[in-house]
């Protein structure tokens, strides 16, 4: 006999009740779900191929034809942007899913583990940590081009990405399993003859799962920045059409100098408004399973 | 005293041997890579004499077994040998030698500013949380933080240097002033730093917004907090000798770790604004494929984080009385 | 004689959810000079909101929306701001429960402990020093460890450090929530008997909250039961254990086990206090009353019996 509520659903409303209370959640959430949408139905939504050249619309600032202008080739900006989406979001999740399992898991590891096996974890996190982000990623991407592997770039992109983000996750996973393993309930569970591998599963990761996810969350801004950067500096898939590259071929087009403002506005406001939204949804995830974060109204 | 130098001493030998995996790093790197080592450090799309390649190889030693290739490639390194630049047409150490001033800099005044521009607004969004003045601080930072750096650095340029004309728009000085006196020269690299430094600034500012803040509402929360109050200071006072100084800690941690993605902010930068440092180098010895010069500058970047970390531990020590010094 | 500290119809309750939870609702008591009073009752009775009532130390959710608390014949509800900060640790201080956070990690104890004096008299800073330095020495720490920092001491001796905190500008009534609950029966113990024996050298009056009757009964001359935001009791110590009045103070006592008396199970109070956001009306405890009946449904006021016994109950 099926219940007429399933337990999923109660779950979800369940979470949501309390979700919906936070201002910033409902507003991330929005500007999140806007660019899934736009991704989602991109061929509907963009009024030209976004690789259409035209070269008697060159340089066009916003018309009625073109929404946002044209850029140097004739390409109509607002299409751009739309298929854009789809890589941002691309690479933002899919970089976030390595960097997350990846993180978490030595989180996990690193704090249950005590003594040697930890200590030694805590050390790789805080090398990773240490080493400069940037110069990381675009030393590895490099390097990765030059091996002249056949992998489409794009995927190159995703996964340096995901496996040079890691860290921060592990590091805040790790705390919280260290304060998590020495609560009471735990030594239960092993009195009780559960195992390391139950006691993870089943008592340490439920707990820590909500900060597993805001700074999943938190970490999809993050991909989606480095990513942005990553096109920008010429080191993504040049074929492509991403808000990086416009950027890329904004700059390389001296748009700057030709004024051609629209160029340039148009995919920094997109990056802004996508990031924020990632970002709040994060934080509003970490206030809520974080009792002291919590606002006090007055 | 000695139970700190002891600390103090384990903590230079974790920051040496954060540096020595660096190094391995960029070793293994370019043993990765398909082709002749030696060959791949030179310029490609041209004949080169053999003559040449092979001091190269000499150099490297890449006749010698992999194990000796390593210590001789640590070794070198640590001398602050880094090879050639073959596009520079001079040692690598040199080339960065030139450029790294100019980056140090510009990420000295811009974090500087930053940091106290940060913890004083986050001090303040944190302490009258929930109050518009917290959440438009922190809406700012939020906002700001979500700018690649170099989009900034973009729109600056348009604003003031296209559109405007305040600011020069490229390097570091004008060349043309290069026999004027001192003062002059001083304020003209002023200029040049401006909105170099206020991209630098926007970004990182708000990362130690956010900081502090949330340092200072979890120390808000604590009984000892209460406990002042309860003495009778006034609000201001339990802020200034209570809340800020426990709040400042864990801070102060995280500015050194921060730094980490500074370097890459501060490559943006240099980058838009063609600004003269090692973030500027690194994109030359990107787009020429100038290996040598990549590995060098990678280096350097983690030692400056690893140094600036390291000084961080030290500073720590003084100031927080709960350090373990064991 | 008036008392030192009166309270009258004490009412503060915390906003929660668009309504208020009516964690103190019209408690009224007073505490004479060099009197010890023990303020009782379980978790979430309101006895802690009554104690930082009385300092105005309320988060910002919470708030005293009635009655008067008057200290030297002044109302510290209705004190300005600026009066109310010179009234705090000068005339009545409060010892937290040290074995948390209640120190400041990064200061040495004895600057938390000369910073009330140099803040409310005008003294220099080595008397004010010297001054926390005999406090130290008088709750019983060396000297030689004033200037150490608070994580290098045990639960108990911060709680000592608390002690002598609060004893800094000499008030005349001070609050002590909680202070050995967190302690082992040993350094309890020791605890106990040092405040009862500063209590009786300074002549000071102390209101000692806690949920243990036990602790009470060591150590203080009256004692006040409080259930679910209500004073349901008032009596001096010996009198009220002998022979308790309200049905809630019997049923804690036979809660007790009793070495000397027969072998019977103690007795708990069946179901559980009352949700303070929507609180029955009439008598909060006739839910789990054994003597309840129709009139309690109607909230019993509080009458003096015997001359000295406070009681709120239609029964007595």
């Amino acid at each position: 006999m099926k219940p007429a509520v399933t337990p999923i659903w109660r779950t979800v409303s369940g979470f949501w009740n309390i979700y919906s209370r936070v201002r910033k959640g409902v507003l991330g959430l929005a500007l999140v779900l806007f660019f899934f949408a736009i991704a989602a139905f991109a061929s509907y939504l963009s009024p030209f191929d976004p690789t259409k050249i035209d070269a008697r619309r060159t340089w066009l600032p916003p018309n009625s034809l073109n929404w946002l202008g044209t850029d140097w080739f004739g390409h109509d900006i607002f299409s751009q942007m739309v298929y854009g989406t789809r890589v941002s979001l691309l690479v933002g999740v899919f970089a976030t899913l390595i960097s997350a399992v990846v993180g978490t898991l030595i989180g996990l590891f690193g704090g249950y583990y005590g003594k040697r096996f930890g200590e030694f974890l805590e050390r790789v996190i805080d090398f990773f940590l240490v080493i400069p982000y940037l110069p990381l990623i675009i030393v590895l991407v490099a390097v990765v081009e030059a091996m002249e592997i056949p992998i489409p770039v794009l995927w190159v992109v995703i996964f340096v990405i995901g496996i040079t983000g890691w860290s921060g996750t592990a590091r805040v996973i790790r705390s919280q399993v260290l304060t998590v393993r020495e609560r009471q309930f735990i030594d239960r569970a092993r009195t009780a003859g559960a195992g390391d591998l139950r006691i993870l599963t089943r008592h340490i990761l439920p707990n820590v799962f909500p900060l597993v996810f805001a700074n999943a969350v938190l970490t999809v801004a993050g991909a989606v920045l480095s990513e942005v950067t990553l096109d920008f500096l010429g080191l993504g898939d040049p074929t492509t059409v991403s808000w990086g590259m416009i950027l890329h071929l904004a700059l390389s087009n001296n748009a700057v100098y030709r004024d051609a403002w629209w160029w340039v506005i148009s995919p920094g406001v997109a990056i802004i408004l996508l990031v924020m939204g990632f970002t709040l949804i994060g934080y509003s995830i970490e206030e809520i399973s974080n009792p002291r974060l919590r606002e006090r109204k007055a | 005293m000695r139970a700190r130098t002891v600390y103090l001493a384990k903590k230079a030998g974790y920051a040496f041997v954060t540096v020595l995996v660096v190094i391995i790093f960029n070793f293994l790197l370019f043993r990765v890579m398909p082709g002749d080592p030696a060959r791949l450090l030179l310029p490609r799309g041209r004949a080169i004499e053999k003559s040449v390649i092979l001091s190269m190889r000499e150099f490297y030693g890449l006749d010698k077994p992999i194990a000796t290739q390593l210590v001789i490639y640590i070794v070198q390194t640590l001398q602050l040998n880094f090879g050639y630049s073959f596009y520079y047409k001079a040692p690598v150490a040199s080339v960065i030698a030139a450029s790294l001033p100019n980056t140090l800099v510009l990420v000295g005044i811009s974090e500087a500013i930053s940091i106290l521009l940060g913890f004083y607004t986050g001090a303040i969004a944190g302490w009258k949380r929930g109050k518009p003045i917290d959440l438009i601080s922190t809406s700012f930072g939020l906002v700001f933080w979500s700018m690649p750096t170099f989009w900034i650095g973009i729109v600056l340029i348009m604003t003031f240097s296209v559109w405007l004309g305040i600011f020069p728009v490229t390097g570091v000085r004008t060349i043309e002033l290069i026999h004027a006196s001192l003062l002059q020269q001083i304020a003209d690299m002023g200029m040049h730093l401006v909105l170099p430094v206020i991209t630098l600034t926007l970004v990182s500012y708000a990362e130690y917004l956010l900081i502090m803040r949330n340092s200072l509402i979890d120390v808000m929360t604590e009984d000892f907090v209460l406990t002042a109050r309860a003495k009778g200071l006034t609000e201001d006072q339990v802020l200034k000798r209570h809340v800020i100084p426990n709040a400042l800690l864990p801070s102060i941690t995280t500015i050194a770790l921060a730094l980490s993605f500074v370097i890459g902010g501060a490559l943006q930068t240099e980058i838009i604004f063609s600004y003269p440092g090692i973030g500027m180098l690194t994109w030359q010895a990107l787009q020429f494929r100038d290996y040598a010069l990549l590995q060098g500058l990678f280096f350097i970047d983690a030692v400056l984080v690893v140094i600036a970390n390291f000084a961080a531990d030290i500073i720590y020590t003084y100031i927080d009385p709960r350090v373990k010094l064991q | 004689m008036t008392a030192l500290l009166q309270v009258n119809a004490l009412k503060t309750f915390y906003r929660a959810d668009g309504d208020y939870v009516k964690a103190v609702d019209d408690v009224s008591f007073h505490v004479d000079v060099g009197e010890s009073l023990g303020l009782a009752g379980e978790s979430g009775c309101g006895k802690t909101t009554v104690a930082l009532s009385l300092m105005r130390l309320l988060p910002p959710n919470a708030s005293i929306l009635g009655g008067e608390i008057l200290y030297d014949g002044q109302d510290i509800v209705k004190m300005s701001d600026r009066r109310l900060r010179r009234t705090r640790w000068k005339k009545i201080s409060i010892v937290f429960q040290g074995a948390m956070n209640a120190l400041n990690p990064v200061k040495r104890i004895v600057e938390q402990i000369a910073e009330p004096i140099l803040l409310h008299e005008k003294i220099a800073k080595d008397e004010a020093t010297r001054r926390a330095e005999r406090l130290v020495e008088l709750v019983g720490i060396d000297k030689s460890r004033a200037r150490d920092y608070p994580h290098e001491f045990s639960g108990g001796m911060r709680q000592r450090v608390m002690i002598a905190m609060a004893l800094a500008c000499e008030p005349r009534l001070v609050i002590l929530d909680e202070p050995t609950t967190a302690l082992d029966v040993m350094t309890k113990m020791q605890i106990q008997q040092l405040v009862k024996d500063i209590q009786k050298e300074m002549s000071l009056s102390t209101i000692l909250i806690t949920h243990d009757l036990s602790v009470i009964a060591e150590t203080c001359e009256k004692v006040a039961i409080m259930y679910a935001g209500k004073l349901v009791e008032h009596a001096d110590v010996v009198t009220m254990f002998e022979n308790p009045l309200h049905p809630y103070t019997s049923g804690l006592l036979k809660g007790f086990p009793n070495i000397h008396a027969s072998r019977e199970l103690p007795v708990s109070i069946p179901g559980s206090p009352p949700d303070l956001l929507h609180p029955p009306p009439g008598c909060r405890f006739a839910p789990r009353c054994p003597l309840a009946s129709k009139e309690c449904e109607v909230d019993p006021p509080g009458k003096t019996v015997d001359g000295n016994r406070y009681v709120a109950c239609w029964k007595r």
